[in-house]
């Protein structure tokens, strides 16, 4: 990574540790008040904290054109702080995912990229508001809302390395009862005939790439409308990151599921998405349509290398 | 190298004391192995989905055992029947052990989890001492038991009862492994078993899962208790035995291993019966220290079982 990278984490730390301090002084603030915090009232805050930082420095959230869109949205995350335990790692987030849509979330390592995709599934405990086709998930658990459309394919990619392949596969369908599920397990041996023949070997035995074919295909299963992916290239040989994210786009396209991608790899995510989103130490640094990333030459320096 | 050890052990024996009481010897460890590996069964269910080995699986086993003796004596419920209301009862009360004292604590706590399972092990022992007391029982076996019930085999006598409880264990394998391999909660079970994050992420409900495997294992543990109690008498401790047989059954068929534990049972069952049987040093006391051999060797020169699945974890 350059150094202009580094460079900006540093700076972007340093902000958060501003902005951390900004929230224990507006939380003693707001002590008097109602315990059901108005949602007008978080954003103030917000504005205010935001206002708060380093006067004109890089990290105060930069919208390129596309970047905003309010209404109908399928996922809608507003004001989200993530924890664990009693450390805040996502310091406020904004972002809507539209439906049918792919949205790219770029960042640096510890940028809380993975944080916020396990926000959407419940896997860690959040503060704020995060809607999913018009309904709040906020305080719902994963089990809610996986059965909502919510699927999820995480880093590693999960493979149940002790059942065999096609008990991966179907253990995606877990959630459904109705008679398409043979089909759809058919579909997956179709799009991926690697897997095919490699059905009744256990999901451990399988290559790095067979194993993030067997993740899609397990994570697609459930006929979700928004689809997590958490750096589905990692460890991957170039062509067959290519090839999974050609299925990806194809099947998505069909489908029309939203994406919310997790990647390392800008250029190859870029190219796929039709928005992105840049963290910065737990907050949106830039946000917009994906062609404006791509030649806005903060990212370009910073995540395309050029 | 162990098989060419077994083998001259074997002709040694059958040269010291006969055909006839080898054989004698081999039936009767063997029938005691699958009631080890039907609590060793037990045992692995629940490790399988929570990691933890529940140290009060024969104490609950003993309590479902007690009520099944109860629902026979009391209520005057014919004895299989009596059986099974024992293992529904112990499945229902499981479940509910789960939800309020298992789930409440952090599942990745293995500690504190295994510290709720031994004072599980002293408060069940307390209850059935309280309510059944300490005299020793006879427990009716649902299988002709008269003297002269026996298949003879070269001289040595397999008896109904045994072969009965060799049956009834094959049975509950065949129907354990049916749920598993086919059935809804079979599938989540295996997958919690394998990834639990994982199976959160496919909409699998840990808790419920977690819940089920306590259940079926307690019903698993009630009927072994209902079969061993006729030959050992029917107390508060008459489990612990069998527990301390079992643990050493599952530690060598690997802990996570379903057929392993089986197997670990039979070869637990062989060698105390062998080891006690033709080592005169050794002489019918030791049979505890036999198991507590078996668990030292194993966990210091195969940790991962017979059967078992080696765990190394991938960086």
């Amino acid at each position: 990574m350059s150094e202009l990278a580094s460079e900006s984490m540093r700076q972007g730390e340093l902000a958060s540790e501003s902005m951390r301090q900004g929230e224990l002084a507006s939380e003693s603030m707001s002590q008097g008040e109602l315990a059901s915090e108005s949602m007008s009232q978080g954003e103030l805050a917000s504005e205010s904290m935001r206002q708060g930082e380093l006067p004109g420095e890089s990290v105060t959230q930069r919208e390129l054109p596309g970047g905003s869109r309010t209404h109908g949205a399928l996922l809608e995350l507003r004001d989200v702080h993530a924890y664990y335990g009693d450390v805040e790692c996502l310091h406020g987030i904004d972002l809507t995912v539209d439906q049918g849509e792919v949205v790219v979330v770029l960042g640096a390592n510890g940028a809380g990229k993975t944080t916020l995709l396990r926000s959407i599934c419940r896997l860690v405990r959040t503060k704020g508001d995060i809607t999913f086709g018009g309904k709040q998930i906020g305080g719902k658990s994963t089990y809610d809302v996986v059965r909502r459309g919510v699927s999820m394919v995480p880093q590693g990619r999960g493979t149940l390395v002790d059942l065999s392949v096609d008990d991966n596969i179907r253990a995606g369908g877990y959630i459904r009862r109705d008679k398409e599920v043979e089909a759809d397990v058919r579909y997956w041996y179709d799009v991926f005939p690697r897997l095919a023949e490699r059905k009744s070997t256990s999901g451990g035995s399988l290559s790095g790439g067979e194993q993030q074919m067997l993740a899609i295909a397990r994570a697609l299963m459930s006929r979700p409308t928004l689809l997590l992916l958490d750096e589905p290239s990692l460890g991957l040989a170039p062509i067959v990151v290519r090839q999974l994210f050609d299925v990806l786009a194809r099947v998505c396209a069909e489908r029309s599921v939203a994406m919310v991608v997790v990647e390392q790899n800008a250029a190859l995510a870029l190219d796929m998405a039709q928005r992105g989103y840049v963290l910065e130490a737990g907050t949106v640094a830039v946000t917009g349509a994906a062609d404006r990333l791509r030649n806005d030459e903060s990212v370009r320096r910073a995540y395309l290398g050029y | 190298m162990v098989g060419a050890l077994l083998a001259a052990f074997s002709v040694y024996a059958v040269i010291d004391g006969g055909l006839t009481l080898y054989l004698q010897r081999v039936i009767d460890g063997a029938t005691n192995g699958v009631l080890y590996g039907m609590v060793a069964l037990a045992l692995v269910l629940v490790f399988k989905a929570t990691g933890v080995i529940n140290f009060a699986q024969g104490a609950m086993a003993m309590v479902g055992t007690f009520l099944a003796f109860t629902a026979f004596d009391k209520w005057g419920l014919p004895l299989i029947v009596a059986i099974i209301v024992g293992m529904a009862i112990s499945a229902v009360a499981a479940a509910g052990i789960e939800r309020t004292l298992i789930r409440p604590f952090d599942p990745s706590n293995h500690l504190a989890i295994t510290i709720v399972t031994l004072a599980l092990y002293l408060a069940f022992n307390a209850l059935a001492a309280l309510l059944w007391g300490f005299d020793p029982r006879g427990f009716p076996s649902l299988f002709p038991t008269g003297s002269g019930d026996y298949l003879s085999i070269a001289g040595a006598r397999l008896y109904y009862t045994n072969l009965g409880t060799a049956l009834f264990v094959g049975l509950v394998v065949l129907v354990l492994h049916l749920v598993l391999s086919r059935a809804r909660l079979g599938l989540a079970f295996r997958c919690v078993a394998t990834n639990v994050e994982s199976s959160r992420l496919l909409g699998i409900h840990i808790g419920r899962t977690v819940q089920g495997s306590w259940a079926i294992a307690a019903a698993v543990g009630t009927l072994a208790g209902c079969l061993a109690a006729p030959t050992t008498y029917l107390d508060p401790t008459f489990m612990d035995k069998i527990l301390v047989y079992a643990f050493a059954a599952a530690t060598l068929g690997g802990l996570d291993s379903i057929a392993g534990a089986l197997v670990g049972g039979v070869v637990v069952g062989l060698s105390i019966a062998l080891l006690t049987g033709y080592i005169p040093v050794l002489g019918g006391q030791f049979a505890l220290g036999c198991a507590f051999f078996v668990i030292i060797a194993v966990l210091q020169f195969k940790p991962s079982g017979l059967l078992g699945r080696r765990t190394q974890d991938r960086v």
